[in-house]
């Protein structure tokens, strides 16, 4: 597999370097190529995929809306199909090992397809091709791991297109950037150093253990996830393109709902786009809302009970944190500075580990209803 | 004696190696690099000689296609032969009224508009332009063929000579016909020193340099599109980027184009101002790619307001140009690093002088005096006394000077519609109307309107003609830009006891709630029908011939102007409002159907 990886990763150098050098007409082809192309060699079925879905959901955005609910159609189709190969494949990878069950990429290019149907719904993007379209769904940069970008963005990016000194040394710095974040803090320093480390340090079993491993367990995987969110945004930028950043200093959230804000955030995005603000604006109740997105995107990463349980836990904290929000509004102005300042860095605090025992705390719940 | 950069500087400039692989012109279908024109230049060259032409002859020009155009006209001006250039979509009768008034030596045309003006009845020495012809076969279009006959082939055939080092100052280095009546056309004639020396002023004012990448889509019939656009990238060894016709479904790809092409200065009309700063959504940043330097505002007024809002929202430098046909394309300048200040001011004249004629209340008629005047109107010594006197241009415009220098329009003296930039002559439509056999009489004005500037309004006398058989009438006889809003008909026209129509009574007709609500034929629940009526109506097309499926390229009278007015209508019609990206991608008249089933 590895061997493939290679090759992927040659291929779209190859390509996207002819993304800047062919003749201008032939760039836009340059760059499906160059996503199809890494597909193909790493697995044609899930090129395949990826190519009927493409084809699929831009015959269905051309069709006259308003007499037959295609788009919704579709987006349940979508949805059932995604939502059963990714319980048969028992879940998103943790790390970078490639399932063969789930399509590659397709976690974050379903959400890409619903975007793109309900967006056109919504009163449609500017005129554009079907070539723009692939050139959209096969973006290489994207394609593994996100950033779940939007059309819009891409196609305002693919017509301005420009070779720019700046924006590539800037795109190089950041797989730069992202190659420490994975190599040398997350696996390196987190992974083969620290977590060894701590685990020997600390009695088997212990609170402390247990506390020890989730601390390195989440750095490392914001490590690396912010670190291939990096690679993801650099490569876009050599080839032209702002892709959306991902990650906002999350373990410095105020509250739960600036960690949605913060952690990533094109996919809360998603999620408050085309499912919190539906929600509410259908049952006008947010908490049902917020319970709605949150285990939307809870199941997103594994169809399960320990996620359902996860979305609900964080739906929870966010309705709590926005009564909190509400009452100390009140009581803030008459709160001493020194005070204010306390809480402010306690709420983080909370924050942070409301957040570390998200799974530990749906486990909990998970085994007490298993063994009832 | 006048120290203007000539034609023939110009034209020597272009051998500067530096320059020769440099596009002169990028259009969306086409490139033309400096020497490319250095080379076409030489061929026109010995083309004109070929034929016996030389300086003070005048050659017709009428072509759709802009890069042609471009070439022609600034071959034409190195040779000192006077160009007259027809715009494309003048009608028939027109279009020969103003070539036999213009009595050319040569006239060099589209092959299609010739046989659609009839131009071989003129009598007259004619090449066409005759379209390259595509190959066929696997890869056809890769390779163009070139055609056998007309001016390629002519050019062709000839080895490039050099123009002349010296054509005199007073050459008339183009005529424009811009307005007046079909029976009485009026040509601004231009001269060499007019051109060259305000070609220096605007660039100078503009601080265009050979680095330069202007924007500038504009119709090269016109004084702004053309002056503006390759004469002067020409003039500075700049480059000249037309990447889209303007329309409201271009406007975020010409947003798109500012940033990608790098552009440095566009010129744009205030309509185009006001529905890009309007329509535009998340493309603020378009003009903040680091290369751009300066808008140019032309053609219109450009309200306060708008000057705020396009400013504040794009985050760019405005520069207004006042001027007339007549006096290049300006000569009065507004904006950053020429006055700083008021806005909605006309500014302070550069390499010109001002002059009110005080009427006491202290404002006047305008004059304008300096290398910049046009010499003349063309064979009509009576109209260019009226204009012309003792070296100043009397405007038509009203003005007042404040304390700093600065000088502001409150009027207008002459009878003028400006309609997206664009001058109408109301006698021409009101000629156009008077011919119609069913109409007994027929007067045109303007009306205020927020992103036309003014919309352009027709009262006729007839006893048996409607609207909508006199709006596709003037379709068939107008130019798509000079077809009224509408056309009201009535038994006859509010007269005063001079005999004259009282303009403000025919304005008030309009006004009336009864005109501005429009009934639908149809039954309210039939939105396809309504729609169909709504579009026949807007585009003065027969309702038959009106399809769901019609696009602007079907549909003849779809440009920007009848964009707006069938969102307009639409609006109305339905009891909706669209959203700037609805109204963008209104690009079928089916698309409005699900605009109003989701509204």
């Amino acid at each position: 597999m590895s061997g493939a990886i290679i090759a992927a990763a040659a291929w779209v150098l190859v390509a996207g370097v002819a993304t800047w050098t062919l003749r201008p007409s032939w760039r836009p082809f340059a760059l499906i190529a160059a996503g199809a192309g890494a597909l193909a060699l790493l697995s044609w079925p899930s090129l395949l995929c990826l190519a009927l879905a493409t084809l699929a959901t831009y015959r269905i955005g051309r069709l006259r809306e308003g007499r037959f609910p295609a788009a919704a159609l579709a987006i349940t189709a979508i949805t059932a199909i995604y939502l059963v190969l990714l319980w048969r494949s028992g879940g998103l990878p943790d790390d970078d090992t490639l399932r063969i069950l789930l399509p590659l990429g397709m976690a974050y290019y379903v959400l890409r397809l619903i975007h793109y149907l309900i967006e056109i719904d919504r009163g449609g993007f500017r005129d554009h091709s079907l070539v723009d379209y692939a050139g959209y769904q096969f973006f290489p940069a994207a394609l593994p791991v996100g950033p779940i970008h939007r059309f819009d963005d891409f196609l305002r990016d693919l017509r301005r297109r420009r070779w720019d000194g700046e924006l590539a040394s800037w795109g190089a710095s950041r797989i730069l950037a992202g190659l420490v974040k994975i190599v040398l803090l997350g696996n390196i320093l987190l992974g083969a150093k620290l977590a060894p480390a701590v685990t020997a340090a600390l009695p088997p079993g212990s609170f402390a253990a247990l506390y020890g491993a989730t601390v390195i367990y989440w750095l490392n995987i914001y490590f690396q996830f912010s670190g291939y969110s990096s690679l993801a945004i650099g490569l876009g930028a050599l080839l032209g393109f702002r892709l959306p950043e991902n990650f906002n200093l999350p373990f410095l959230a105020r509250n739960i709902g600036d960690f949605w804000r913060r952690w990533h955030m094109t996919l809360s995005a998603w999620c408050r786009d085309y499912v919190y603000t539906p929600a509410l604006a259908t049952w006008r109740a947010p908490f049902l809302a917020s319970a709605a997105s949150m285990i939307v995107l809870g199941l997103w990463h594994e169809v399960s009970l320990h996620y359902l349980l996860w979305g609900l836990y964080h739906a929870t904290g966010l309705t709590v944190w926005r009564r909190w929000d509400a009452i100390y509004a009140r009581l803030a102005p008459g709160l001493p500075a020194a005070v204010r300042h306390g809480w402010s860095g306690t709420a983080r605090i909370l924050t942070l580990h409301f957040v570390m025992f998200s799974y530990p705390t749906a486990n909990a719940v998970e085994n007490l209803v298993l063994n009832r | 004696m006048s120290t203007f950069r000539s034609a023939a500087e110009c034209a020597v400039a272009l051998e500067a190696r530096d320059v020769t692989a440099r596009p002169w012109i990028v259009t969306d279908t086409r490139e033309v690099s400096f020497q490319a024109l250095g080379e076409r230049i030489g061929r026109v060259t010995a083309l004109l000689r070929h034929r016996g032409l030389g300086v003070g002859d005048r050659v017709v020009i009428a072509t759709g296609d802009d890069c042609e155009a471009a070439m022609l006209f600034v071959a034409m001006v190195c040779n000192g032969v006077t160009v007259v250039q027809l715009d494309p979509l003048t009608g028939a009768e027109r279009a020969q009224a103003l070539a036999r008034k213009a009595d050319p030596a040569l006239i060099i045309v589209d092959a299609a508009l010739k046989a659609r003006w009839d131009f071989d009845a003129l009598d007259r020495p004619l090449i066409e332009i005759a379209k390259p012809v595509a190959k066929t076969g696997l890869f056809g279009g890769l390779k163009r063929a070139k055609p056998s006959h007309g001016l390629d082939a002519a050019l062709d055939e000839l080895a490039p000579e050099a123009p002349p080092k010296h054509i005199p100052p007073e050459t008339l280095a183009y005529i424009l016909f811009t307005s007046g009546t079909t029976k009485d056309p009026k040509g601004v004639c231009v001269s060499h020193r007019a051109l060259f020396s305000h070609l220096g002023t605007l660039s100078r004012t503009f601080g265009y340099t050979p680095e330069s990448r202007i924007l500038n889509t504009l119709m090269l019939s016109h004084a702004d599109g053309m002056i503006q656009g390759p004469m002067i990238a020409f003039f500075n060894a700049a480059s000249l980027y037309r990447p889209v016709k303007f329309e409201i479904t271009t406007l975020e790809r010409l947003l798109d184009s500012v940033f990608q092409l790098r552009i440095t200065h566009m010129i744009a009309v205030p309509t185009m101002l006001s529905l890009l700063a309007r329509l535009s959504d998340h493309q603020e940043e378009a003009f903040a790619g680091g290369d751009f330097q300066l808008l140019v505002s032309c053609g219109a007024a450009l309200e306060p307001a708008l000057w705020q809002e396009f400013e504040h929202k794009f985050g760019v430098k405005i520069i207004n140009v006042y001027g007339l046909t007549e006096t290049v394309v300006g000569g009065v300048f507004a904006g950053p690093g020429v006055t700083a200040g008021e806005l909605g001011s006309i500014g302070r004249p550069i390499d010109c002088e001002l002059k009110i004629l005080d009427d006491g209340a202290g404002q006047g008629e305008l004059l304008m005096r300096g290398d910049l005047l046009m010499s003349g109107y063309f064979a009509d010594e009576a109209q260019t006394a009226e204009v012309l006197r003792d070296g100043w241009l009397h405007t038509g415009d009203i003005a007042r000077r404040d304390g700093e220098g600065r000088y502001w329009i409150c009027g207008r003296k002459k009878n003028i519609v400006i309609r997206g930039g664009l001058n109408i002559h109301p006698e021409e439509i009101a000629e156009a109307l008077n011919r119609h056999a069913e109409v007994s009489e027929a007067v045109a004005f303007g009306a205020p309107d927020p992103d036309w500037g003014e919309k352009l309004f027709a009262l006729v006398a007839s006893s048996s003609a409607d609207e909508a058989k006199l709006l596709q009438y003037c379709a068939e006889v107008l130019e798509p830009r000079k077809i009224p809003s509408r056309i009201m008909v009535v038994e006859s026209l509010p007269k005063g006891r001079s005999g004259k129509v009282v303009l403000d009574e025919a304005r008030a007709l309009f006004d009336r709630p009864d005109v501005q609500a429009k009934p639908s034929t149809a039954g309210a629940g039939d939105a396809e029908g309504r729609l169909l009526d709504v579009a026949a109506r807007v585009f003065k097309i027969e309702r038959a011939r009106i399809r769901l499926t019609s696009t602007p390229k079907d549909v003849l009278g779809w440009d920007s102007l009848a964009h707006l007015d069938f969102v307009t209508a639409l609006e109305e019609e339905f009891d909706i409002r669209l959203a700037p990206r609805q109204i963008m991608a209104l690009t079928r008249i089916g698309k409005a159907l699900d605009f109003v089933a989701r509204a």
